[in-house]
Parts: C-alpha cells; structure tokens; sequence
C-alpha cells in the first residue's frame, strides 16, 4: 500500500510539474491565433517527450547512467563537449526565461521593478532548494503545479464545440509559415530537453533499479500523458476565450485571464499561483539539468542527496547558472522572446543527446533484458525521425516569422 | 631500455602506414591482453595484443567510438602490436604486408 | 577482470569511483609504458581536466590548453596507478580512498565552507 501511494505521488509530481512557461507561451498563443487547429501538435510532443524519458529513466534504473553520462561514454570527450556546450547554452536561455517569468507575475501581485522580482524569485527559490530534500522539491512543485488545471475547467466550462475540437487533432491543410512556426514550437515546448536531463539524474537520486521500471513507465506514460491535458487546456480556453476577440497573448499577464473570465478573482489568484509554481518548479529543474550535465560529463561528485558539503563543484555549478540566468535577463531582453528562443533552439540540440540514449536505450550488451522492447523500439526511431525533421525546420521558421511575431 | 610513455590520446585516431608509406586507416582501439601470474595478491597486468584499426568513417569522425561490434574481432580487423615498427607524432608505421587492403592480417 | 578487452571500448571516459563510492573524475586518458619493437605495457589512468587538451583534435589543442589549463601532473591532472583498480564495470572502481590517490581534491578543498553554511 505504501508503495502505491509513493508511486501515485510521484505521478501526480509529474503531472503537474509538465507545463513550463514555454508550454504555456506556446499553447494559447497558438490557441490565440489557430483557435483548435494546432491541438494536433500537442500529442506529437507529449508522446516524443514520454518516449525519451522512459528511455533514459530505463537507462538511468537499469545503468545507473543518467544522460550526460551516457553522452560522455558514447560520444567521447571532444564531441561530447560540443554537445554539452550546446545544451548548456539553450539550459542558460530556459533558466532565465523561467525566472523572468516568475518575477513577470511576481509583479502582477505586488508592485515592484522587474529586476527586484527576478532576484526575489531567484532567492526565494535557491532556499527552498537548500532546505528541501530532492523528492520534496518535485512534490512541492508538482502538487502545486496542479493548479493550472483551472485553465482546464475554464476550456470545459464554455461547453467547447467538440465536433470543431476533434477537427482541431487532424493537422490543416493550410500551411501558413506562422502556422508551421508553432507546430514546432508547441512539439519544441513539450520536448524541453532539461526535463529529461532531470528526469534521468534523479532516477539516480532516487536509486531506481530494475524493479522500479513499471514505476518509469507510468510517470512517462500517464504522468506526461496527463500533463498534456494541462497544455491542450490551455489551447482550448485560449481558442475559445481569446481567438474570438482577436487578443493576442503576448504578455503573460494576459493568460491567467483565461480563468478569471468563467470563475472571477478565485480563477485569477489560482491560474497566477499554479503559473508561478509550474514555472518556478522549471526555473530549478533547468538549473539543476545544467549542473547535473557538467558534473557527469566531467566525472564530479554530484546529486541533491550528497548534500552541498559532499558535492560542492555541483551545487556551486547550479547556484552559478541561477546567476547567470538572472545576468541573462538584466541584459533588458523580453523574457517572452527568451521564452521562444529558449524553446526553438532546444529543439535544433535535441537529437544530438536523444541519439546516445535510443542507441544505449537498445542495446542489449548494457540493457539485457531490459533493452528497448516492440513499442519503444518503434517510437524510439519514429521520434528521431520527428525530432529530425523538427530540429531542421525551427530555424528556418523562426527567422522567417520573425519569432512568431509574423 | 627506456621507459617511454604513450598515451592513448596519442594512440586513438592516429594515422596508420605501412613501411611503404600505404595508408591503413586509424586507430580505433587499443585491445590488451593479461599477463603474467594469476596471483590473487597482485593485481592483473595488461599488455598491449593488438590495435583495432580502420578507415576514417563518419560515423567515427563523430566520436561514435562505439558504433563497431563490441563482440570479439575477428583477427583480421586487429593489428598485433608486434607488427607495429614506430609511433611517430603524426603517424604509425607498420610491417609491410602485417594488415593489408583486404583485411587479413 | 577479463582476459582481454579494448581500452576505449571499456576504460576511457568511464566515471572513476572510490573505495567508498564517491565520484572522483572521470579516465580523462590512459597511460602506457613501453615502445615499438617492446610490450607496452598498460601503467595507469590519467584524470583532470589538465588531459582534455590531448584529446581535442590537432587543431584545437592549443586552445584547449588556454581553456582547460595544461598537462601539470599532481595539479591539473592525476596518474592513477592501474594497480589501485579494483574492478571495470558501469564504473571504475578504485581499492584505494580518493584522498589518498590525490583525487576529488578540488571537492574536498570547498567542503568546509560549504560545510559551515546550515543545511549544506
């Protein structure tokens, strides 16, 4: 019994540890201008970032290598600095986009400079990361990140046309170039390459082996799987409350809107709380993914359970990219632009750390029996393929739209 | 006799030639063999057998060091360290005939 | 430990591990003694970013010295003798402490201050 309920609370971490402030830019903004038409998008991410988490949790559970792990015994030291590099920078751009967010509602309760919000958030976080044990961290996150499903009963409470819905998961023949820019960039928001980098290490955290495999899949499968209703919630209500009125959401100030138009100031305060938490709860995940990554790659003592004392370069490694984030953002840039930059190019660095999990995630010489079986072998070359062509087209897309700015 | 150190940086990626000056490809690994006593006290020795070596692919070119067969070689695809005459900076030269075109060594 | 087996496969870029467990580099390169013509012999693992340089390509390797500091052994990089490991499997695993192989010391030396902070 007492091990469902800690498989159920994990589940439910995962839930609502889903959306970041990517996933909710990129939803009703498309949902904005597409009304249900891009809802087809959503899936294609939810099940390509389930596929590869269940991939590197395996691998994590059954190697006790979490993914930069994987990427320095794969590839080597030369190429695979390149990819750290890389993931580093787009990891840079995500943690600052998240902490810009924070402190974007932060003064929408109190009134206060943008900057002060930033480093009042990015404070407020470190403390709860130092005083709070790992697994406390993503319940504390995840649970509170459950409120977002307000945006869900919003999109329900307008008694949505369900024909025009279902429409809305066949892809449009219309191929407006904004369009296409955010098909990729909704599959781009859900497939945000830290949560893996996070996902993976802290099965190592947690000590996973073998036997907690079903437990992989489940987060993978329903924990993401429900996560991606939170996202086509958001679409939904935006298509319904937003696109009629012809507003766009570009600022995010715009979005908790979406609750308060069917439930008042309750659905306000709840959509900025959830909003805040999910995006806080982002703003460490991508943190740490940086720190996870350079200490693996390098071979440092790492891990939120060694303590500071015992793992110093690593927790001096994600208090730096706090820092750096909040460096980021005092260059004046929009965090909403940092937002879909963060997003796009995560996606063009994606297949350079997806190959070295599928290609180990397969292989029985490190696997057994628990290399990748019927399903995941399928999806695992289906989304390579998908994250290819996605990786190809984000550039293109966003100088051709201007950053969706069309 | 001096001790001279090599290191497999040095080894990996180097350009192999026969004494002909015949370019043989790189160096893909270095396989080692145990030596000397089983003994339980001392740990095992390991000498250098042979060096896997192969034509400079791309896959290779990307660091994908793994991406051969991890099973055993056949000995057609290692070069045995005997037949190895210098290390140079830029290049090994080997026996004439020790690892030609079609692969038999 | 195996009778035969191929050092990039197996060793190099492998995490190293102590006796008890902790995380001390990674086989950042290996060293062997001997030439041409005479066993080369297989002496030691070699960890510190002080070896990254040796292994970025030609090109780069003065460039890698400005980033990642040169060769200095005992400083920027360790000799690890290959009587000290146990055994090769996920990890490295070492029969000694990793302070008395001098390793992890940039971790150690930042253990105290942060050990001074509450919760840390």
């Amino acid at each position: 019994m007492k091990a469902i309920l800690r498989v159920a609370l994990g589940l439910i971490a995962a839930i609502g540890g889903f959306v970041d402030i990517g996933d909710l830019v990129f939803n009703t903004q498309a949902g904005a201008l597409f009304g249900y038409e891009l809802l087809w998008a959503v899936p294609i991410g939810v099940v390509g970032i389930a596929v590869y988490a269940e991939m590197s949790g395996r691998v994590a559970a059954v190697t006790k290598r979490p993914v930069f792990d994987v990427i320095r015994m794969r590839m080597g030291l030369s190429t695979g600095l390149i990819v750290l590099v890389a993931s580093l920078f787009v990891n840079l751009l995500t943690v600052a986009a998240e902490i810009g967010g924070v402190a974007i509602l932060l003064q929408l309760f109190f009134d206060a400079p943008f900057m002060l919000f930033a480093l009042v958030g990015a404070l407020g976080l470190i403390v709860i990361i130092w005083i709070t044990p790992f697994e406390g961290i993503e319940r504390l996150f995840g649970y509170l990140g459950l409120i977002l499903f307000v945006f869900v009963a919003a999109a329900l409470h307008e008694h949505p046309d369900w024909h025009a819905v279902g429409g809305g998961f066949v892809p449009n023949g219309k191929s407006s170039t904004l369009y296409w820019y955010f098909a990729v960039g909704l599959i781009a928001a859900a497939l945000m390459p830290y949560e893996v980098y996070f996902y993976s290490s802290g099965a190592v955290e947690e000590g996973w082996k073998p036997s907690d495999l079903l437990v992989n899949r489940l987060n993978a499968v329903i924990g993401y799987g429900i996560g991606g209703l939170l996202s086509i919630g958001l679409m939904m209500a935006s298509a319904q409350l937003f696109e009629p009125a012809g507003v766009e959401p570009d600022h995010l100030g715009t979005v908790p809107l979406l609750a308060q138009l069917p439930y008042g100031e309750t659905g306000l305060v709840l959509a900025l709380l959830g909003m805040l938490f999910a995006i806080g709860g982002a703003a460490v995940d991508a943190s740490f993914a940086a720190a996870y990554s350079i200490a693996q790659f390098a071979g440092w003592e790492w891990g939120k359970y060694r303590r500071a004392s015992g793992a110093p370069r690593f927790t001096l490694a994600w208090l730096l990219f706090f820092a750096l984030g909040l460096a980021v953002l005092m260059t004046g840039i929009d965090p909403l632009d940092l937002t879909e930059y963060s997003v796009v190019l995560s996606v063009v660095a994606l297949p350079l750390t997806y190959v070295p999990v599928l290609l180990i995630a397969r292989d029985r010489t490190f696997m057994g029996e628990y290399a990748n079986g019927p399903v995941a072998r399928v999806l695992g070359w289906v989304y390579l393929v998908v994250l290819c062509v996605v990786a190809v087209a984000a550039i293109p897309l966003l100088l051709a739209t201007n950053a969706g700015g069309g | 006799m001096s001790a001279n150190v090599v290191t497999l940086s040095h080894l990996l990626e180097l350009r192999v030639e026969d004494e002909d000056g015949n370019s043989l490809g790189r160096v893909h690994d270095v396989r080692v063999r145990r030596v000397g006593t089983r003994s339980a006290a001392a740990q095992a020795q390991y000498e250098v057998e042979g060096l896997i070596v192969g034509r400079r692919g791309v896959l290779v070119r990307l660091g994908w060091r793994r991406a051969y067969d991890p099973a055993p070689l056949s000995p057609r695809e290692v070069l045995r360290w005997t037949d190895v005459l210098a290390i140079e900076p830029d290049r090994l030269i080997v026996r004439r005939g020790a690892f030609d075109e079609s692969g038999r060594s | 430990m195996d009778e035969r087996f191929d050092l990039a496969y197996r060793l190099l870029d492998e995490q190293i591990v102590d006796v008890d467990g902790r995380r001390c580099g990674r086989v950042d390169d290996v060293e062997l003694i001997g030439a041409a013509g005479e066993p080369l012999r297989l002496s030691g693992l070699l960890t510190g970013r002080g070896a990254y340089a040796a292994r970025l390509p030609r090109r780069l390797r003065a460039l890698g010295r400005k980033l990642f500091g040169d060769d200095v052994r005992g400083a920027t990089v360790q000799h690890v003798p290959w009587s000290q490991v146990d055994e090769m499997g996920a990890t490295v695993r070492l029969l000694g402490r990793a302070i008395d192989l001098g390793l992890g010391r940039e971790d150690r030396g930042l253990q105290r201050p942060f050990g001074r902070i509450p919760g840390g």
